[in-house]
Parts: structure tokens; C-alpha cells; sequence
């Protein structure tokens, strides 16, 4: 688990202490503005009336007794701390004199300038009569000053008093400024918004403590979740959710536990696939093996014996051949049936491929396990099949193998029955025969385990590699595509696969081989993307690819994985794979030509080959079968027969490929018959990455 | 409303009629004052020539009348009686004249009629109003200082005491009111046009109201201002005075007459929001109530 990974609530809690502190950021900036505004407001106000004093202030110009009145005006002054300096000026502007709260001061103020007499004198009689400037320290010093006038009636204008005519004398006798200084009630101010800063933020960081705990404990039933789903990722699929009481908990909770039931449903479909073959519902390859290594250890460790048969059905080629392969299916299926009823319940019966049989008998001696063999071979004599009308009676040949100690492993025992089964079909088929070790059997197969173990190694390792082999489109005469081909990396070089494959086959590893193929072929065209944007591969698939419910899901998340178009890969089936026309091939196919991918034949015209087939193949190409190329320019019977397929391909609207194109002529003939592709050695040679795209023709060696 | 070109066309003139020259001022407070002389001032007995001073024919009236044998001229208002001062070589008498001082020149038959109603009949309508009035206050010019005396007189017939102060200027008058105000129940607000400006006549009825002191004035302009009441002559009470006086000056016994000759009658109004502010019972449903007059 990634401990790095960061908690829900703290990424809520931040959200919210972002939020909150921007919120309260622009809350005190809002305060200290407004309440700036507001006391800006509010000294102006005052300000303004103290403008209403400035009569007062100016007793010293028009009481007689001047003294009294800056007596007067002395206390006055002392009342009030925020008044700095009183200072009077003549008409003229220069000073009179000046109080401050503790009586007459030396003037410290100059004259006042012309332009302010001026202003101050034309305010005179007026509304303002005063001038308010503030200092150099804003928002807390102010100056007031205003003109000090006297004004009477003229005419006795006391009986007009209303009118607008009534006219007045107006005096001027001077000037009075005060020097206000309100920094006390503002120094005040800031240190109460400041307190109520700090309240703020700690009412800020008190909510937050309480918003976490609350908010933990609003999504616990979230964070108990935790648990049962950490269980479930990790495979578990027996997993109990807590109680919930709310209705979001309650709702992902049930949908856990639908997708819980529909996980379980599904890994038991899928252990069942794994586990059982899907044409006659017996145990499949791979659950035969671990059931033998169980089988070999508990023998081992209990000293008892068991025994392996491996059951090849005779004729069976014949009856698929000539009734169909429905038929051969069918076929296998009621031999499933006649296995099963022929052992005994303890017994393991698994199908290993095609038309051959692996039956694990629990416990027996030797003699035991020929009487049981015996009984199969009797059951399955006592099979008959009708199909079209004929009657087949099936049966079968048995190879026996003993399991004593752990001295084999599985696929040793499983060779030493296969070998025991081939001896009896070269006895003469329908009978049982024990494995007894010859030196040239032994020596095949130590060899076959010896493949099969270095192919798992690599596998493991990674030690295959891809070779790309060109083909030539014949009317354009470029490359236009390559064939994917799969070498194994040795001390001794690289090695073919038609060296290793039987025992890859035999050991029931050509599903990881064509898995690993697939993967890196496409893993090549996304690697060659840059270079070759237009590439295109072929690449090989065994007859068992199919047996792979997933294969084309796998092929659809690689493509989307590599970002590699579906239309630059081609699938190279078997014959008998293709014309098989089994539902699940059939579906598995479909899904491929979906993305895009196309689908050929390989080795067309060896196996069931039939015309009618090439009506309904679901494929894109044909690749004839080398045999029919290697001696085409001497043969008139391959000629015939090439030209035949082209044109038979041509009408079902199927393209063709010619492989084991080695000579000049050949190619030739070919072009001369419409064959669309070519591919040998005269075409090119299978190299390490695909570079070539015009074809120029050599010759012929 | 009389004006300078209602001049009477001229008819024979019987020797017992007495050429009287009427100047007056055209503004609120004279020309009533002109009317109802004119009612008392009959065409078979007098001949009257109206000359609104501030027209533009006035000067040529009064250059007409200026050498007329026997004008006497009445005069209502300051300005008109300083024309007629300055410009008529004949008896005057004025009317509705505050200050007077400057128009009793020496040599001259100049006679006046008082422009407020009698001071004792203020203080008794204002003392009948407003029963609590104990202390008033005066503030005066020193042109009007004897003002004190008779209104020391008048107070105390009613048991009031009164506080002066005398002022040079508006800004002085305000400031002493100020300081007299925690000291007095009313301020006495008589006309002394030297002392007043209309910017301290708001202040003061302003400061006045919001400290408790009830104001008596002699206009009833003022009452919208925060004033509780006025005190001013009736023009019928002005005319009649005036009709009486000028007789006496027609009868050659000018030099008996005082310089003023008092009035008789008195109009009190009241503001009654501001009574109401005072805890004064009056009807609330007017604004200002005319109280009474006597005759």
C-alpha cells in the first residue's frame, strides 16, 4: 500500500481552510477597510464639527477683552487632547497668536499664504466657512481654519428678515486655524482590530480542529470500508462489510457487495474454464497436472501407489475426417461420458487435446490399474456412434504409467503414459500396454522434458525473439507487410521453432507461446512506429489459441495498451482451426476482424482443404501451402492446382499468399496466375527488424 | 398694494386740504402698514403722494414735492426715512423705524411712531403663555441701551428678572448668549439690526432650542426658525399712531410730541410645535396660532 497517498479528510479540511481563510482574509481586509472608512468618516465629522467652534475660536477677534477671551479659550482647548495648537492670524495673515492645551505659545506657525487669505477671505459670510486639510500623517492630523467675520443688518433689514433681498454688512476680522491630532482614537482603533484579528483566527483554528474531528467522524463508515476492500483487491472474495447507517454508506456498500457476488460468480466461471475443458466438460490439461503434482507428492509421502492412462481414441482422424468435425465433437463428448462411467468416483479424468484422454487412477496396483483400464476399453467398445447414417463403433488405445515415488515429476509420467499409449497403437491399437522404459523411448522423452523446461525458462526469461520474414504484394511489387517468426535465443544460436514446437505441444505450452507472441509482435509494431508507421506483421497462432475464451480481449487491450491500429496485424490460422467453425472460434474471430486485425490461412491446401469451405471462411487470406510451391515451375499438377486456388480465392473474394517463393520463375508463374502475395527466400530472408519496402528482384540461386 | 404710479390725479385743491408725502420702502413689513394709513387718510383732507423709493420715478416725485410749502412727509421704513431726511426740505414722520438714532438730526421737525408693540404688553402675553418664565435675557447694542431700563421696568411688573448684556457685534451677540443661556428661562430678542445677522439668528434659535431657552421675537418670520413666539404691532395700531402724530405736526405742536411716540396694540404668535417641545399647552393643530390682539 502506498502510505504517501494522502487522506480524503485532510484534502477536505484543506479545501475548507482554504476557503475559510480566504474568506476571513477578505473579511478583515473588509473590516479594516470599512472600519478605516468609517473612521475616516468619523473624524471628518468631527472635524467638520469643530468647524462649529471656530466662533467660538475666534472670540479673541471680537470680544473686547481679549485676554478673557484667550483665557476663554485656553480651557476650552484643555479639554480636548486632540487639539494640538490654536494659532489666530490677522487680516493681513501674519500671526496674532497662538494656545496650545497649556496656554499662549511662542508662534511657531508662519504667515499664512496669500492664496489661503484669499480662499479663507471669500468664505467669509459664506457656507463652509472653513477649510479642513489633512496632514502628512494621514487619516490622523487635520488643520482647520476658517475666517472670523462679523455681519449685521443693513437698513434695518429685521423687518425683511426672510426675503432674499435683505441685504448685510460683512467684517472681516481675522483668521483662526486648530491643528488636530486624532492619532489616540486611531492607535486605539488598531489595537482592537488587531485583537479582533487574532480572535478571528483562533475561532478560525478552533473550527477547524472541531471540522476535522466531526468530519472524521461523519466518514468513518467510509474510512471502515477501507479494510474489506483492501481484502477484496488483494483476491479475497470472502469479505464482511461493516453495518451501516447511513443511506451513501448503505448504497456503496450493497453495490460492493453486488460486485463482490458478481466477482465470486465470475472467478468461478473463470476457475471453472480454467479448470475444465469446454467441448466435453472433463477436467482440463492444465488442472490434470496440478492434480498429478498433488498426486506425486501424496504418493510419495504415503507410500502408495497410483497410476496415469493415457487413452488415445483409434479412428478417430477417420471420423472426423469424413463426417465433419460437429461430428468428431460430438464424438468426443460421448467418449467423455464412457470414461467417466468406466472409473470410479475418486478417479481423475481430464481431456489433454485433440482425441486423447489422461485418466488418474487413486490407489491402485498395477494389476488394479490394468483391471480398470480394461473396463474403459471394454466401455468404449461398447460405444457406437451413428452419423449420417453410418454406424462407428469407437475405440481406443491405453498407455499406462505408474506413479511409485517422486522420482518423475508430472509431465514425465505423463510422457512415460503417452509413450506406453504410442506402443500400444503400434501393437495393433484397441489394447492396453504398461510403460516399460527402452533406451531410444527414454532418450525422447528426456529430450521432449528437456524442451519443455527450457521453453518455460524462456518464457520466464524472455529468451525468444521475433524475426521478421517480408512479403511481396506481386502487382505493386513492394513489401507489404512481414511474418512474424518466433526464434529461441540458445549458446548455440538462435533455434526454429519447428524444433522445439512438438514438445511445446506435447507439454501443453502453446497457449503461453502464442500469447507471448501476440504481445510482442505488437509490442514490435509500436517500437517500429516511428521508423514504419504503415508496418504490418503476420503472426502465427496454434490451433489451441483459440481455446482462450480472453485471447481476443487480451489482442483488443494490447492494441489499445500500445496504441497500435488493429489493421497492422494479421493472424495466421491453421487450416483446421479456421474450416473447424466452432461457435467460440467463430465469436473469437469475429471480435478480431472487429479491431480491425485480419485473419489467413496458413498452409492452405494440406488438411481438410475443400473449396466449399472458401465460400464461408471468415478470413482475409489464403496462404498456399509450400508443397505446392517448391516444385512449381517443374510441376504442371502444382501449377494447375495454384492457379485453381487463386482463382477459386479470387471469386470468394479472398486474397492469396504463396510461401516458399525461392525462385525467379516461381514468382513468375505466380504473377502470371494472380496471386496476390509472395514470400521465400528469393522475396527475402526472415530479419531481426523490418526495413525494406521495395522489392528487387535477384537471381535465382 | 400702493405703488408710485397709483399717484392720485390731481383735482382742485381745497385750501384745507394738507399735502402729506408717503415714501416707503416696497417689502412685507411697510406696505401694509401704508395701507392702512391710507384708509385713515382721507382724499377730502389730505392729499397724498405715494413714492415707492426703489421705483424709477421716485426721484422725480421727489424732486417735485422737495420745495412744496407745507409737505409734511411720512415715511415708512429706514431707507424711506433717510430720503426723506436727506432729500425734502419738510416735517417728518416715520414709521417702523428700529434704529432711529441717526434720523433725529438737530434742526429738524422729525418725529417717529414706534416699530415694536409696548414692552410691558410683551412680557404680560408672554408671562400669561408661559407661566414658568422667571429669568430672561436681553442682549442689546450700546445704541439701545435705555432699551434696558424699560424693559427692567416691564419685566418687573410681570416678576420676571431680566439679564442683559450688551454686544458689539453678531459674533459677540451669539457668544454671550451662550454663556448666558444656562442663566435664563427666554431670551428677548429685540430688533437691534447692528447686533444680528441671519447667520447668528439661526445659530443662536438653533442653540436656543436645543438648550431649553424659549425665545420671544419681534417678527413673525423668525418663528419658523425655532423661535416659541413673536411680539409686533398691528399696521392698523401703526397707522393710527401715525394719523395722530402727523395731526399734531400739521398743528404746528410738533415740538410737544416725543421723538417716539409709543404704540398701543400688540399681536403675539405663537409656534406651537416649539410650545409643545416646552411642555406650553396650546392647540397642536396649527403650526403658529394668532393669540390675540388688543386694542
Amino acid at each position: 500500500m502506498n502510505t504517501n497517498r494522502r487522506s480524503l479528510i485532510t484534502d477536505i479540511l484543506t479545501v475548507q481552510l482554504v476557503i475559510t481563510g480566504a474568506i476571513t482574509l477578505i473579511a478583515l481586509a473588509g473590516l479594516t477597510w470599512t472600519s478605516g472608512a468609517v473612521i475616516q468618516n468619523n473624524l471628518n465629522y468631527w472635524a467638520e464639527q469643530w468647524a462649529g467652534e471656530l466662533n467660538e475660536l475666534g472670540a479673541p477677534f471680537y470680544l473686547q477683552n481679549r485676554d478673557a477671551a484667550l483665557l476663554d479659550v485656553e480651557r476650552f482647548v484643555s479639554k480636548y487632547p486632540e487639539i494640538l495648537i490654536v494659532t489666530w492670524y490677522r487680516p493681513d495673515g501674519s500671526v496674532f497668536t497662538s494656545i496650545d492645551k497649556n496656554g499662549p505659545v511662542d508662534p511657531v506657525a508662519s504667515t499664512l499664504p496669500a492664496d489661503t487669505i484669499e480662499e479663507l477671505s471669500a468664505k467669509a459670510g459664506r457656507t463652509p466657512a472653513y477649510l479642513l486639510r489633512q496632514s502628512i500623517v494621514r487619516n490622523r492630523r487635520f488643520r482647520l481654519s476658517g475666517p472670523i467675520w462679523v455681519e449685521s443688518f443693513e437698513n434695518d433689514g429685521l423687518f425683511d428678515v426672510n426675503s432674499d433681498r435683505v441685504k448685510t454688512k460683512v467684517r472681516l476680522l481675522g483668521f483662526v486655524a486648530v491643528d488636530i491630532d486624532f492619532s489616540t482614537y486611531q492607535s486605539a482603533f488598531r489595537r482592537r482590530l488587531g485583537l479582533a484579528s487574532v480572535a478571528l483566527v483562533a475561532l478560525l483554528f478552533t473550527s477547524g480542529i472541531v471540522a476535522r474531528t466531526l468530519l472524521k467522524r461523519a466518514l468513518r463508515p467510509l474510512s471502515e470500508l477501507q479494510e474489506p476492500l483492501s481484502k477484496i483487491a488483494q483476491g479475497t472474495t470472502q469479505v464482511t462489510f461493516p453495518a451501516t447507517r447511513h443511506e451513501e454508506t448503505h448504497a456503496i456498500v450493497t453495490a460492493l457487495r453486488d460486485t463482490l457476488f458478481a466477482l465470486q460468480k465470475r472467478e468461478q466461471h473463470l476457475l471453472h474454464i480454467a479448470n475444465h475443458d469446454s467441448l466435453t466438460g472433463l477436467y482440463s490439461r492444465h488442472r490434470l497436472v496440478a492434480e498429478l503434482d498433488a498426486e506425486i507428492t501424496s504418493c510419495a509421502e504415503k507410500g502408495t501407489r497410483s497410476a496415469v492412462c493415457f487413452v488415445d481414441l483409434d479412428q478417430f482422424k477417420y471420423i472426423n475426417d469424413t463426417c465433419g468435425h460437429p461430428a468428431g465433437d460430438q464424438l468426443l463428448r460421448l467418449a467423455a461420458q464412457q470414461l467417466c462411467s468406466a472409473v470410479r468416483n475418486d478417479d481423475f479424468v481430464a481431456r489433454f487435446g485433440g482425441d486423447e484422454f489422461v485418466i488418474l487412477l487413486r490407489n491402485v496396483s498395477r494389476p488394479q490399474a490394468k483391471a480398470l483400464a480394461g473396463q474403459v476399453l471394454r466401455q468404449m467398445r461398447n460405444l457406437s456412434h451413428a452419423e449420417q447414417g453410418q454406424v462407428f463403433h469407437l475405440q481406443c488405445s491405453i498407455g499406462i504409467a505408474a506413479i511409485t515415488s517422486s522420482r518423475f515429476g508430472t509431465h514425465e509420467i505423463i510422457a512415460q503414459a503417452d509413450m506406453a499409449c504410442q506402443t500400444a497403437k503400434a501393437n495393433g491399437r484397441n489394447r492396453i500396454e504398461f510403460y516399460n522404459v527402452s533406451a531410444k523411448q527414454s532418450e525422447r522423452m528426456m529430450q521432449d522434458v528437456h524442451w519443455m523446461r527450457s521453453i518455460r525458462v524462456a518464457l520466464e526469461k524472455n529468451e525468444f525473439v521475433l524475426h521478421y520474414q517480408p512479403l511481396l504484394h506481386i502487382p505493386s511489387g513492394t513489401i507489404s507487410h512481414y511474418e512474424a517468426l518466433l526464434r529461441l535465443k540458445t549458446s548455440r544460436g538462435l533455434i526454429g521453432p519447428q524444433t522445439f514446437l512438438p514438445a511445446v505441444a506435447r507439454f501443453g505450452l502453446m497457449a503461453d507461446i502464442d500469447r507471448w507472441v501476440v504481445e510482442h509482435a505488437i509490442r514490435a509494431l509500436a517500437e517500429f512506429s516511428g521508423s514504419a508507421p504503415t508496418l504490418r506483421l503476420s503472426v502465427n497462432l496454434s490451433t489451441l489459441a483459440f481455446e482462450n475464451e480472453l485471447f481476443a480481449s487480451t489482442v483488443r487491450s494490447l492494441l489499445k495498451e500500445h496504441r497500435v491500429s488493429g489493421d497492422q496485424i494479421c493472424f495466421e490460422i491453421t487450416e483446421q482451426l479456421a474450416v473447424r467453425f466452432a461457435v467460440k472460434t467463430d465469436k473469437q474471430i469475429a471480435m478480431l476482424r472487429d479491431l480491425g486485425c485480419r485473419i489467413a490461412v496458413d498452409d492452405f491446401g494440406t488438411g481438410y482443404s475443400s473449396f466449399s469451405y472458401l465460400k464461408r471462411l471468415p478470413v482475409d487470406y489464403l496462404k498456399i501451402d509450400g508443397s505446392f510451391i517448391r516444385q512449381l515451375t517443374r510441376s504442371r499438377v502444382d501449377q494447375t492446382l495454384v492457379r485453381m486456388i487463386g482463382e477459386v480465392a479470387k471469386a470468394a473474394g479472398l486474397e492469396t499468399v504463396a510461401e516458399y517463393v525461392e525462385t525467379a520463375g516461381a514468382l513468375s508463374l505466380l504473377t502470371k496466375y494472380g496471386i496476390d502475395y509472395a514470400q521465400g527466400f528469393y522475396i527475402g530472408r526472415a530479419v531481426a527488424q523490418p526495413t525494406e519496402t521495395i522489392f528487387e528482384a535477384q537471381p535465382s540461386s | 398694494m400702493p405703488r408710485a404710479a397709483d399717484v392720485r390725479p390731481d383735482v382742485p385743491i381745497a385750501p384745507q386740504r394738507r399735502e402729506v408725502a408717503v415714501l416707503f420702502k416696497n417689502g412685507a413689513g411697510y406696505t401694509e402698514v401704508v395701507t392702512q394709513l391710507r384708509k385713515l387718510l382721507p382724499i377730502e383732507t389730505f392729499q397724498l403722494t405715494l413714492i415707492d423709493v426703489e421705483a424709477e420715478n421716485s426721484q422725480r416725485l421727489l424732486d417735485s414735492l422737495r420745495r412744496r410749502p407745507g409737505l409734511v412727509a411720512v415715511a415708512v421704513g429706514l431707507p424711506a426715512a433717510r430720503i426723506a431726511r436727506d432729500q425734502l426740505n419738510a416735517p417728518i414722520l416715520f414709521a417702523q423705524v428700529f434704529n432711529y438714532q441717526e434720523l433725529l438730526v438737530k434742526g429738524k421737525a422729525i418725529r417717529g411712531v414706534m416699530a415694536m408693540p409696548p414692552l410691558d404688553l410683551q412680557v404680560q402675553d408672554w408671562k400669561k403663555f408661559d407661566p414658568k418664565l422667571r429669568r430672561v435675557g436681553l442682549i442689546v447694542s450700546e445704541r439701545h441701551i435705555d432699551l434696558i431700563a424699560q424693559a427692567e421696568r416691564a419685566a418687573d411688573s410681570a416678576a420676571i428678572t431680566v439679564k442683559y448684556e450688551v454686544s458689539d457685534s453678531d459674533r459677540q451677540t451669539l457668544y454671550l448668549f451662550k454663556r448666558l443661556a444656562p442663566q435664563i428661562d427666554g431670551l428677548w430678542l429685540l430688533p437691534d439690526d447692528r447686533i444680528l445677522s441671519p447667520a447668528v439668528l439661526r445659530e443662536l434659535l438653533s442653540y436656543a432650542a436645543s438648550h431649553g431657552v424659549r425665545v420671544c421675537v419681534f417678527s413673525d418670520a423668525l418663528l419658523q426658525w425655532g423661535a416659541l413666539m413673536s411680539a409686533s404691532p398691528t399696521p392698523e395700531d401703526i397707522a393710527r399712531t401715525m394719523r395722530r402724530v402727523l395731526e399734531d405736526m400739521m398743528a404746528d405742536r410738533t415740538n410737544a410730541l416725543p421723538p417716539l411716540t409709543p404704540l398701543s396694540e400688540i399681536v403675539v404668535r405663537i409656534n406651537a410645535q416649539v410650545a409643545g417641545r416646552f411642555g406650553l399647552s396650546f392647540p397642536p393643530s396649527a403650526s403658529w396660532v394668532v393669540r390675540g390682539e388688543r386694542p
